[in-house]
Order: structure tokens, then sequence, then C-alpha cells
């Protein structure tokens, strides 16, 4: 993964510099973490087994995706993340309200009688489609500073030095942030104040 | 110190500590400041709910984490669709030249992976329709993949039940794609039913090739494919395993198409190694009497123990089989001729888009003596040829592209990543081409499906475009002298996008202004002084593409071994 984010850090670069098949390439980096996000979010999901009946949806959510990175240019790194992350958390919380909320396909398809869905053990990612669509929502409410750290570490799969590079803190204060945001974050999902 | 940060810097002192594998309590966390514990306690409790983000993704995931995952930033991966010895297949897709593929993830722990991904990157370069095209191989986290053409289909183990005429048909095929193999320098050491797939018009190809090289010598004796195994590959001494090795493993599968049993199958491994090395199997006619004596004969005949006694080369077995078939099949040959040669032609032309002018064209398929033969481009592959790009010159080729592409398709490439270079190509449906600064589309379309003849020419004022022999696009001029050589195909030797689709019957490089005006184009091109190369489907054999224009600029087939 470090390697990779390398990678897409000099692509950045370049297309900083107006190189668009690098810029092409980057989008093609954020459409690939939509998928895959995407997939791990219906995976969890126990109402619908073959979330490939998604696929459409998810087809969509990727054309809009790359339309909406294609209209800006990124003037470093650290824009580009936080635009390509808050569009692609949008996309999420979208994807989970289309197919799964009131007028979604997956709403009456309750194939596990919908036993799993209320069951959340204390450590596991979030259960269900609605859980996750939370999930993305409390993200998007944390402090500008959180939500950014949170973006890189988890959205991007970075490591703490390679998100302290990109924001140009410290490792110190990544942690620190990182670590605010996820107790914030329980306490936001949980509904109990540790704070 | 606010008691906020005391309380931040204790709990980065505790993930710390459970990052190395330690779990710190919160008593000796506090042991300086128990006011502070109750707080730490709750948020601790937090940080363990939300554990989860901190965990690898991948591992995070079942049934199988793998699905949903994308490979070495490129090859997502769908679904599982096998397990085996080696390790885990799956269904995935490669977005980037948006087609479906297969992508095995061998596991097993005798694999050498360096060994592994040597040999599937010289398997890579392998091009025969009978044999699946291995596209890609690389390593994701450590771990090594291996990318190739998604066939749908079965494998033979699911496969049949045959005729003793179907399976001596079927064993013919896979003896021919196995030859093919065998004369550009593999051995598949790994035939068996799993390794054979039948595509749903009923074709067999060959998968794996290469994979048993890759294993641990001092234990590749397993259960799971010993029955297939030759005598020469057992015992305390196992000698070099070529071809007749294979000969032998087809032998097996060829016997138990006929007789629904292997020829030897003691459950012990022992047991069953010193009946391969020592024993003689129960000829097949005693367990089913409808097989022909000469296809018996064929059986025994690469059953035997001694290489040397078995067929030369899988050609032969292929001869040999089809000449069994006749003969059985005499006397309804005489009696039907006629209808049979009506069938044959027509499926031979059915057929005849996947089969002729296959991209490695390492088989003479019988069919191609009657038909011109073409290059074909399915993806994945192109011609390097080792002319360095220059201007003023003539690119030049009859194609037939198989359909329109939303991007571009070079016919002749140059580029050098991140950078333009020269070439021809089809943007969207129209003939296009590209020089240094950039790219200039003509509003002219390329017919699909159909031979046209295409050519730019590159003068030292403007840039022509001509289809057919009309004059129907002027562009900009370029300058260029070396960078990359030209590839036939690609838009450059290492971009892997913007390839092109269909067949290419000639290709022609020239020197300077070869047409200023309409003209009429030559159905075969000639050389002359101006000539650089030319390339035809006639003048291939196996990977090498030889340049007819008597310049010795000979080209490649050339897949991409690297991913992006």
């Amino acid at each position: 993964m470090a390697g990779h984010t390398t990678q897409l850090q000099n692509l950045i670069d370049l297309a900083t510099k107006g190189d668009d098949s690098a810029w092409e390439a980057i989008l093609l980096h954020s459409c690939e973490r939509l998928r895959s996000l995407a997939s791990r979010m219906m995976r969890t999901n126990h109402r619908i087994r073959r979330w490939t009946e998604t696929d459409d949806l998810l087809q969509n959510s990727l054309i809009r995706l790359h339309r909406s990175l294609n209209e800006v240019r990124p003037e470093s790194p650290r824009q580009f993340y936080g635009l390509a992350t808050t569009h692609l958390r949008r996309e999420l919380i979208d994807l989970a309200r289309k197919h799964f909320g009131a007028e979604g396909v997956g709403a009456n398809h309750l194939t596990d009688g919908g036993i799993a869905a209320d069951i959340e053990p204390t450590d596991a990612e979030p259960e269900s489609i609605e859980a996750w669509a939370k999930f993305h929502e409390q993200v998007e409410a944390l402090s500008d500073t959180e939500r950014e750290v949170v973006n890189l570490l988890w959205y991007e799969e970075m490591t703490q030095p390679e998100a302290a590079e990109v924001l140009g803190i410290s490792l110190a204060t990544v942690k620190r942030r990182w670590q605010s945001a996820r107790i914030r974050l329980s306490e936001s999902l949980d509904g109990e104040d540790f704070q | 110190m606010s008691s906020e940060e005391k309380i931040s810097d204790l709990l980065l002192r505790w993930e710390e500590a459970q990052e190395r594998g330690e779990d710190l309590d919160v008593e000796s966390l506090c042991a300086d400041c128990p006011e502070l514990a109750e707080p730490l306690q709750k948020r601790i409790v937090a940080l363990l709910r939300m554990g989860w983000m901190t965990r690898p993704q991948n591992a995070a995931n079942a049934p199988d984490s793998k699905v949903g995952t994308t490979l070495a930033g490129r090859y997502r991966i769908d679904e599982l669709i096998g397990e085996g010895g080696h390790g885990k297949v799956y269904r995935g897709f490669d977005p980037e030249l948006q087609r479906p593929v297969a992508i095995k993830l061998p596991n097993d722990r005798r694999l050498n992976t360096s060994d592994l991904l040597e040999e599937a990157r010289k398997v890579a370069r392998l091009r025969h329709p009978g044999i699946v095209t291995v596209y890609d191989v690389g390593q994701h986290d450590s771990e090594p993949f291996i990318v190739s053409d998604f066939v749908s289909g079965t494998t033979l183990c699911e496969a049949g039940p045959f005729s003793p005429q179907e399976a001596a048909r079927l064993i013919a095929e896979i003896a021919e794609s196995l030859h093919a193999a065998h004369e550009q320098g593999f051995v598949h050491r790994d035939i068996k039913p799993a390794n054979v797939l039948i595509d749903l018009q009923g074709r067999p190809l060959l998968t794996d090739f290469g994979i048993a090289t890759a294993l641990d010598d001092t234990q590749s004796q397993t259960v799971g494919t010993l029955p297939y195994m030759a005598p020469e590959q057992l015992g305390d001494e196992p000698t070099n395993s070529d071809r007749r090795t294979d000969i032998w493993s087809l032998g097996v599968v060829l016997y138990e198409l006929l007789t629904g049993k292997l020829p030897f199958d003691d459950p012990s491994p022992a047991k069953l190694s010193d009946q391969i090395r020592n024993h003689v199997p129960l000829p097949p006619r005693g367990i089913n009497s409808k097989i022909p004596p000469a296809l018996e004969a064929v059986v025994i005949k690469c059953l035997a123990k001694a290489p040397e006694e078995r067929f030369e080369t899988a050609q032969q077995l292929a001869h040999a089989l089809r000449t069994s078939r006749r003969r059985h099949s005499m006397f309804w040959t005489v009696l039907v001729g006629l209808f049979i040669v009506g069938i044959a032609g027509l499926i031979a032309f059915q057929n005849w888009d996947h089969w002729f002018g296959s991209v490695a064209n390492v088989s003479s398929s019988p069919n191609s003596k009657s038909e011109p033969t073409v290059l074909r481009f399915i993806g994945g592959a192109a011609i390097h040829t080792p002319v360095e790009r220059f201007a003023p010159c003539t690119l030049e080729a009859w194609v037939r592209p198989n359909e329109y592409k939303d991007g571009c398709q070079f016919i002749i490439g140059s580029d050098v990543s991140g950078e333009f270079g020269i070439g021809i190509g089809i943007c969207g449906e129209n003939l296009a081409y590209e020089y240094l600064p950039g790219l200039e589309v003509s509003e002219t379309p390329v017919t699909v499906r159909s031979w046209s003849h295409v050519a730019a020419v590159f003068d030292d004022g403007e840039t022509k475009l001509f289809l057919n022999g009309q004059h129907v696009w002027t562009g900009p001029a370029t300058k260029v002298e070396g960078g990359t050589n030209f590839v036939v195909g690609r838009v450059g030797e290492t971009n892997l996008s913007d390839e092109y689709h269909g067949y290419i019957r000639c290709v022609r490089i020239s020197r300077g202004t070869r047409y200023s005006a309409s003209f009429s184009p030559e159905d075969v091109f000639k050389p002359d002084d101006t000539t650089v190369l030319i390339y035809d489907g006639e003048n291939v054999e196996a990977l090498d593409v030889f340049d007819v224009s008597g310049n010795g600029n000979d080209g490649k087939w050339v897949t991409v071994e690297t991913s992006h």
C-alpha cells in the first residue's frame, strides 16, 4: 500500500503540473476506492447476498464521481484528497440511501429474515447498510482536522507517516487527531458520551 | 498539562502498546493519576469499539476477503470460481482493457514465488487459440498472482461423457495445442482434466502452464496429480520431464475419457507410484468394447513406460488420433461423404473468426491455407518493431477493425508514456493520427468488420491521412527522431491503453512521402527503395514476425508483462 500511495503522490504532483494522463490515472484510483468501499459496505449487508445486483447503481456512482472530480484540478495532494474523499463519501451515502432506504430495491428484501442487522458486536465494522450510511455521515460531521485524518487513514488506507506528509503536520498530531476522531465516532454512533 | 492532554497521552501509550501486542491495564497507566482512570477506561472502550477502523481492510471481510478488492491497483476481484491444490481462482475484471479476466492466487506453500513468476512471465508469451492466454503476472502484498483470459465454460472434469470418437477428437485438439507449446520450449508437467477448460463452443483449452515447474521438486509428489504423472517423474531419482512426459499424462486423460476409469488408481500414493512405474494397465477395450482397436493402440503407446517408446511429438499423437477416427468411420465417410464436406465447409466458415490468423499463429490450422492469413489483435499483445521512429515517413496498413472504441485504437504507434509519439489509429470511429504535440482526429469513419487501407503521411510541412487511397484530412506536421521504436497494434511499446482490436493483413513503414494526392492502394505491399519494413500475416512463425521487405526489420509479438 505504501508504494501505491507514493506512486499516487507522484501522479498528483504531475497532475498539478498539468499532466492529463496522470490525472486520468488518479481518477481511476478514486473510482477503485469507491468500488472497493462500496462492495465492502454491501457485502456486510445481510439482507442482500448478491451485491452484484447493485452494480448499476454503483456504475452511476462511479460515473458521477469521475465527472465531479474531472471538473476540478487540485492544486495540492492535500486538496485532492479532501475533494476526492468528500465526493467518495457522498456517493457511498447516496448508494446506501438509494439502494436500501425507503425507496431502495433492498428495502423489502429480507432474505435473512433481517435478524443479523440488529446485532452489532463490540469491535466489528457496521453490520448493516444503514449503520454504514450512519458511519459515513458521522465522519462528515467530524471537525475538519479530524475528518482530514480519517479521510487519509481510512478512506485512502494511507499509513500514518504518509498522512503526516500529505497534511504537512507531525506524526504525533496525526496520531492525536486519529484517536480523537475515533472516540468521537464511537460516541456518535453508539450514543455514549466519552469526552 | 490539562487532564484532557494527559488522557490523550496515556491513550497513545496504550495504543502503541496494543500495536506491539501488549495489553497495558488502566491501573498501571494511571498509577500517578487515579482520578483519570475512569475517563481513560471509557475512551479505551470507545477505541476498542472502533477497532475495526484500524484493522487492514482486506482482513475484515468474510467469507472471502479478496472479493471486491483490487489487485495491484488494477484488477477487480469479483467472484471465487475455483479452488484447488495450488490456490484459488477468481473471476475478475480489468477496467483498463474492459474485459473479464481469470485471476489465480497460488497459495501452495510448495510453490517458489520467484520461480512461479518467472515461469508465468515466460508463459505470457505463449499465444495459441487452444491455450489459455496469460495476460499479466505480479505480486500484491507479497503474494503472487496470475491474470489470464477468462474462459466461460467448464473443466474437462465436469464435461462429458464422451463417445470414443468425441474423446479422440478432443484429445487430438489438445495434443495440437500442446505441440504448439512444446515447439516453443514449454513442457506442461501437470496435464490433467482440471487443467483442461472446455469453452461454450466445446473447444478444449489448456491452462496452468508453468505452475508445476515452480513446485519444489523435493515435494512434488502429491495425491492430487499423481495419477497423471509419468514413470520418469516418480521414483528415487526422477529424470527430467520433457514433452513425452506430457504425452503420457494426456494418454492418462484419454484412457479416463474412454473408460471412465484411471489406468492406475490405488488410493495409497506409494502403491500408486509403484503401479505407474511397474504395472501394465488394463487394456481400454477390456472396459469398453466400443473403443476402436486403433484408438486403443494410441492409448497404449502413450502409456509406454519408456519415454522413447511413446509418440515422439504431440503432433504425432494428434495425427494418430485423427487417423484412428478416420479408419473407424471409413464406411460412413464414404456413405455420407458429400454431406460431411458440405457441413465441414459451413463449420469452417462459421468458426473462421476464432481460428484463423491466431495471434502467434503457432500452429498451422488446416484451414489457413485456403484463406489469406492475417495478424489478429485481441488485446494484450502487440508487435514490437526494431525500427526507431522517424519522420518524414509514411505509415500504412490494410485493417479490419472489430469495433469502435470510446478512446483510440492505434494501428501503428510510437509514443512514450506521458508524451505523444507518431502513429496512425482510429479514435471513436474516425481515422486519426498522433504527432508529438498531440492528436488529430479526422471526420472520416473507418468501417468496422470490413477491410480498409489506411495511411498517414508525416511530411515536413504537414501530415495527411488517406482512407482507401482518398485524401481525407490534413493536419500539422511533426519532427521526430528516435526515442522509441514503432509498434504495431498499440500506441506505444509500454503504453497498454489504446490497443487495436481487429485484423491487420499487412503493414508498411516507408521513408518520406509515399503519397501526396489520392491514389489506388496496392492489395499487396511491395518493397521499394523507400520501404523500411513490411509485415503480413503469412510470414509469422511462433512469436516472430518477419519483415518481408528484405531490410531485416523482423518484429516480435510481445505481451505486456508488468501491471500498472
